[in-house]
Parts: C-alpha cells; structure tokens; sequence
C-alpha cells in the first residue's frame, strides 16, 4: 500500500477488558509437560509470569462490549454518534454472522450504524486503526473500533509452543474528528508465510473432520488438533525482527518526525524477548518501547496495542499530549504501523470482566 | 566487546554453569535450541553484528559463531 495520511482525526479513548481468571504459569507447568529446568529456562529467557484468561463461555465481544460501555458511561460520547463498528478478531461469537452486527444491538447503538468483522490477529490494531481512519476521513462521525481475542477458541488446551503465551483481552476505541492531530499509516501483506501460523482445519479448505479434531503430539512438542493453531516459532520471531524495524523507520520518516519526537514505540505485545530485539536494532531508549504486556497479561493479539496502554501508560495518556508509533504483526503474515498524535484521552487502567454490566 | 566477554555473554544466553570452548561443536550443547539461538541473537545485536536466524543455523561449532561475529578464533 502506499502510505497514507490523514489529518484531523484522532483517537479520543480506549479501554481495555481482560480474562477475569489470573493463571500463575508455575501452576500450568503440569499441564503443559514442562519439567522444572525446561521451565525454568524458559522463565529466564523470555519471562512469562501470568495471563488472564476468561471463563468458559465468555466470548472476545463480550470483552469487547464490556469495554465498549465504559466508553459510553464515561465520557460524552453518544451511541447514536456512532456510524460503524468494526470488530477485529479470530474468535468471533459464530462462523456467521459477523459478531459486529449483534454487538450494534447489544450495544444499543442506532441501525444507521455500519457493522462488520475484519478477521486479523496481531496485526489488526492498526489495520482496524486504518480502516476507522478512513471512513472518518470519508464523513462518518465516530466509529468504534473494538479488537481482541478469547484464546481458547482456536489455543490448543495442552500445547505448549502456543498457548502458555496467550492472554484474553478485549479493547474498544473511538475514532472521530480531532483539529489539528495528523496521524500517517503503513500496511504490508505477504501471503507466503500463511503456513507460519495458521489453524489449518476447519474452514472451507480442509473441512472439520473426526481425525481433525483428535490431539496429537507434534514435531515441535506441542500437543493441539488440526483445528487449534500452529506457530513455528523460528519463522515468526524471523519475521518480526526483519520487517518491524524497518517498518518503524519508515513511518517515523513519512511523518516527517525521527525517533526523539516519539513519546513511545507502542510495539504488539508477542513476547518480551521478540521486543527486546526490535528495541535494539530500533537504537531507541527502551523506556520507549514497553514490552512487559505478554509477562504480565498474555499476548493478547489484537488487543495487545491498546492493551499495553491501559495496562501500562494509562496515567500517560490521559493527561498528555503524546506522539507514539505503534506497529502491529503476525498472522498472515500481515504487518503494518502508525505514527498518531493523542491528546489527553479516556484511557482508565484495564479492568477484569465481570458479567454484571458497569 | 572482546572475544572473552562475547563468549561470557554466549554463556549467559545459552544458560549455561561453565565457560563455552570454541572448539565446542554445538549439537554437543544439550542447551543449544531454538532459546538459546535468540539469546545468541540478542548478543550479536548488543555488538552491532546483527545476523538473522537462518544464518546462526548454518553454524556448528562455537568457533563459526565466533567467525559470524568478528572474532578471529
């Protein structure tokens, strides 16, 4: 895509709702068969402490909606401002409809409202971001942005590799005019690497059959059925560290800004060790770039933007006026980035889901 | 950085209790997996050497590891 700008629109709030279930990996040792020097190693390397994780049955729009209503009982934002509802996610409520179209209703927003799913993962922060952009540029008034994932739906339960990384997380934001903030956009495809994580049956492709849903013990160690999904690892820690760089050199540039002018490198939250090393060969402080999300909460997929700031910079970002770069990747592969300027924004600490409405 | 301190810094990634040997071929390293090969990434970013992960797997030896960063031996 060529790059895009946009001027006079802005982000004006986001919140996050996690998992209610806060898991110590120490207590999931067991059930992902990791003896205690393989686990410690694995503590040691890349740190993983906790995830939240939701009930059975909570589904990413309940997060999502959960999130949503925060928006709309704490600040002026009105449900009939809103012209769309775009909701990113892997595990939507049914195969179809799109979970978009039930949120509109159990979010009371008005029928003039356009709804739809964009099924994308760790890069669909900021495709979403773009797509919001876009229709806001195009005449809409606000659109609701929601994003996240409930792992379990397509995590396999005893898989190693994967799940043992994984957090539930759902995020809402607003889009809408905003005079004066200048935001610029980058998105990259490249369906080469689909096989590097994929769930490989279950759709139109490979059809759900009996031995489809049996767990298997794979090469790599991990334990799922061809309906959970598959990581290789080595290629996607490969990908992310050849093309996030580079990515976040060019939309600094675009923008017209260098690294000092950034507040934060706001980076999907895949794993503190993956970060570490895009910090590095990014040459920029690593108070920067915050990379504790994945330790603390799970990777939370297409929440793990938003997740980060409520998680970490909520304080930040409600009282000061920010630069950041924020760049989304993974399945796909898919990859893109942002340079945004915020305001002061409605963005509370992330709060748990509880099933009674706020 | 030195060669001794690189390979210091080696050993602290691969989490390893002893000094690593250049002469150390690496699939005698029981530690030496897809961990360790990030590690070893983070300490060629630390000196500027920076190598993707396709190249470090052409190694077999410490000693190709050490060539791959400067390092004479």
């Amino acid at each position: 895509m060529s790059r895009i700008s946009f001027k006079d629109i802005a982000i004006t709030a986001i919140t996050t709702t996690l998992g209610s279930n806060i898991i110590a990996l120490e207590d999931e040792k067991e059930r992902f068969g990791f003896d205690d020097e393989g686990f410690a190693r694995l503590q040691r390397s890349i740190g993983l402490q906790t995830r939240y994780v939701a009930d059975q049955g909570v589904c990413t729009s309940d997060l999502c909606v959960q999130s949503a209503q925060d928006i709309f009982n704490n600040t002026s934002t009105k449900k009939e401002e809103i012209d769309a509802l775009l909701f990113v996610t892997q595990s939507p409520d049914y195969k179809a409809p799109s979970s978009a179209i039930i949120m509109q209703e159990r979010l009371g927003l008005p029928k003039t409202c356009a709804a739809f799913d964009i099924n994308l993962g760790c890069s669909g922060f900021v495709y979403g971001l773009f797509t919001a952009f876009s229709y806001v540029n195009s005449g809409m008034k606000k659109v609701l942005l929601c994003v996240g994932d409930v792992n379990s739906y397509f995590a396999g339960e005893r898989d190693r590799i994967f799940t043992p990384l994984m957090g539930d997380a759902g995020s809402a934001i607003i889009i809408e005019r905003k005079e004066g903030a200048k935001s610029f956009f980058s998105l990259y495809s490249d369906g080469s690497g689909y096989k590097h994580l994929i769930i490989p049956s279950g759709g139109a492709r490979n059809p759900t059959t009996q031995e489809s849903l049996i767990q298997k013990l794979r090469e790599d160690g991990g334990i799922r059925r061809d309906e959970d999904l598959f990581m290789d690892g080595k290629e996607v820690f490969n990908f992310a560290i050849k093309t996030v760089p580079p990515l976040l050199h060019e939309i600094v540039e675009f923008a017209g800004m260098n690294n000092e002018d950034i507040n934060y490198f706001v980076l999907h939250q895949a794993n503190p060790y993956i970060l570490k090393t895009i910090a590095t060969r990014l040459k920029v402080p690593k108070e920067k770039v915050p990379l504790q999300t994945a330790q603390v909460y799970g990777n939370q997929n297409a929440a793990s933007i938003p997740g980060t700031i409520n998680g970490f910079l909520h304080e930040e970002f409600s009282t000061k006026k920010l630069t950041l770069a924020v760049a989304g990747f993974g399945i796909g592969l898919s990859w893109g980035g942002a340079v945004l300027e915020t305001d002061a924004i409605y963005a509370p600490k992330s709060k748990l889901y509880t099933k009674e409405p706020l | 950085m030195t060669q001794e301190e690189f390979l210091l810094r080696l050993q602290e990634e691969v989490q390893l209790d002893r000094p690593l040997n250049p002469d150390e071929m690496l699939c005698d390293i029981q530690e030496w997996d897809s961990l360790a090969m990030l590690g070893t990434l983070s300490v060629f970013d630390e000196i500027g050497a920076s190598i993707e992960i396709d190249e470090l797997e052409e190694c077999v030896s410490i000693k190709d590891i050490l060539q791959k960063a400067g390092f004479e031996s």
